[in-house]
């Protein structure tokens, strides 16, 4: 087992059995054993910083669609989307903000912005319903690192407990709320979920995948296969750190950006001081970035001055929908920004030679002729993934 | 002839079909683009970006530019796309084995 590894190695298979996991049975397994009761990121608190600010959006596969508001006591609450009249879909905007509350369009129902009833449009026509008992539909909702959190399950663990060695605010202090927001891209990528989280699990690819976009960004002359310096293996998660070469050869325009702006891909700056404790966890001497993964569809990628975030939702059985932000911080001016859009469009060609290659492998691996994995330590972290979905199983059938 | 870039780019002026204001536009035209034609623009844009950025840097993020400003900044952006497969010497302006594109919902604005 290579250096630099902590956490409980038991139960975690190298040669992984995959059969049946692109199954209709197996999506299905997914959907009610995993997504129905895991804690779910879904957006981030900065988005809807003031009273009345919501968004909406749709959960892929459990087709669930979800209002999540900031109330006027500051909390962030999730709700079902759906007037408790008849069931029509409450808000049918993205994104907005009202303090005084959601109305419905089928018959003027009005919601405060704490899930309440306020108005019934001709109420003494109705029996004497109590007011309780029509308040929106309300999903268990917490954040944590800027992130919400939503469970569909009532019985859940609290997120505390679900996020366990990453529960600590410490972790990233002030981190996430420093950056501007720019980008949103998503895909819908015809492949099975699982697999999408594999690729972003490992380093070893990097060698062959981005060999026309990122050719010598990680590892270098000490480290050719690119091992990875630091995995923390956990309950349900699991983190890792990539090192930066530290013989890249910058292309002239990565040499211009980095004059004008602050190092991101494919180029790192590997110096973490100064950043909260979650940065850099192993402390590495050529530290590039993180890849922290919150079971079970977050990917969250953490660099000195830029992060990225991925969510893998499961929409078939061959189907995911994957969307992704990029971070850096927010440009003085419009001249940095220019430099900012250097890795911009980089870290789009690299994403989309992973996804490329994901829909390839799915091809090949749903025809079940190779129901099996072998893979190396230096792939630990894919296979820890197999032992989290193994443990949710388990808890729903025990 | 109106000018459309600012007074010391106006060396520039051919080349303001790239002043797009989109990932998706930008993307577009390099992709619709040989190699010569992208490394038309890369070659001329080259030598004056460092003038360009250090111009665009005296524009606080956010506030409005002007028109002529405004070019000039959306064909810093355009660089940045015809840079990728000059400069990674690429066979074409589209990568090989990459997920296409026009399969992505890009971001609506910058």
């Amino acid at each position: 087992m290579p250096e630099g590894i902590n956490g409980d190695l038991s139960g975690i298979d190298f040669h992984l059995d995959v059969s049946g996991l692109f199954s209709e049975e197996s999506y299905q397994r997914d959907l009610d054993q995993i997504f129905r009761k895991s804690w779910l990121a879904v957006g981030h608190d900065y988005d809807i910083p003031n009273a009345g600010d919501f968004r909406t959006r749709t959960i892929p596969g459990l087709n669930y669609n979800i209002l999540v508001v900031r109330g006027k006591d500051d909390r962030v609450r999730a709700f079902h989307n759906i007037c408790r009249h008849r069931g029509n879909m409450l808000v049918c905007k993205e994104k907005g903000s009202s303090r005084q509350g959601f109305s419905c369009g089928y018959h003027g129902w009005t919601y405060n912005i704490d899930g309440s009833v306020r108005g019934i449009t001709d109420r003494d026509q109705f029996p004497p319903y109590g007011n309780e008992a029509l308040g929106l539909k309300e999903i268990r909702c917490e954040v944590r690192h800027s992130f919400i959190f939503i469970n569909f399950d009532a019985e859940a663990a609290s997120l505390d407990d679900w996020l366990a060695e990453l529960a600590p605010d410490n972790l990233y202090e002030g981190f996430f709320h420093s950056f501007e927001k720019t980008n949103l891209y998503s895909a819908t990528i015809q492949c099975n979920w699982n697999i999408v989280m594999d690729a972003f699990s490992e380093a070893y690819h990097t060698l062959f995948v981005h060999k026309n976009t990122a050719t010598d960004y990680l590892g270098g002359d000490d480290n050719k296969m690119r091992h990875v310096p630091a995995m923390d293996i956990m309950d349900l998660h699991a983190r890792h750190s990539v090192a930066a070469n530290p013989s890249h050869k910058w292309a002239d325009t990565e040499t211009l950006a980095y004059r004008h702006t602050n190092r991101a891909f494919p180029s790192f700056d590997s110096n973490s001081e100064g950043l909260p404790p979650g940065l850099d966890f192993g402390n590495l001497q050529n530290w590039a970035f993180d890849i922290v993964k919150f079971f079970p569809n977050l990917i969250l990628l953490t660099g000195r001055d830029w992060f990225i975030e991925g969510y893998a939702w499961p929409s078939a059985a061959d189907e995911t929908i994957y969307e992704w932000n990029i971070y850096h911080r927010t440009p003085k001016t419009y001249g940095e920004r220019v430099a900012q859009e250097f890795s911009y469009v980089i870290g789009r060609e690299i994403a989309c030679e992973d996804l490329f290659l994901l829909e390839r492998q799915q091809q090949a691996l749903q025809s079940e002729a190779v129901t099996d994995y072998f893979l190396s330590f230096q792939e630990l972290v894919v296979a820890h993934h197999y032992r989290s979905r193994n443990r949710m199983f388990d808890k729903a059938e025990g | 002839m109106n000018a459309s870039l600012p007074q010391k780019f106006r060396e520039l002026e051919e080349f303001t079909a790239w002043a797009l204001p989109t990932e998706r536009e930008r993307y577009d035209r390099r992709a619709g683009s040989t190699l010569e034609e992208l490394n038309v623009f890369y070659s001329a844009m080259k030598p004056h970006m460092e003038e360009v950025i250090r111009y665009l840097e005296g524009f606080a993020w956010g506030t409005e530019l002007s028109a002529e400003d405004q070019r000039l900044y959306h064909m810093g952006l355009s660089y940045m796309e015809a840079a990728v497969p000059i400069e990674l010497k690429w066979k074409s302006a589209v990568a090989e084995d990459s997920f296409p594109v026009a399969r992505l919902t890009l971001p609506q604005t910058r």
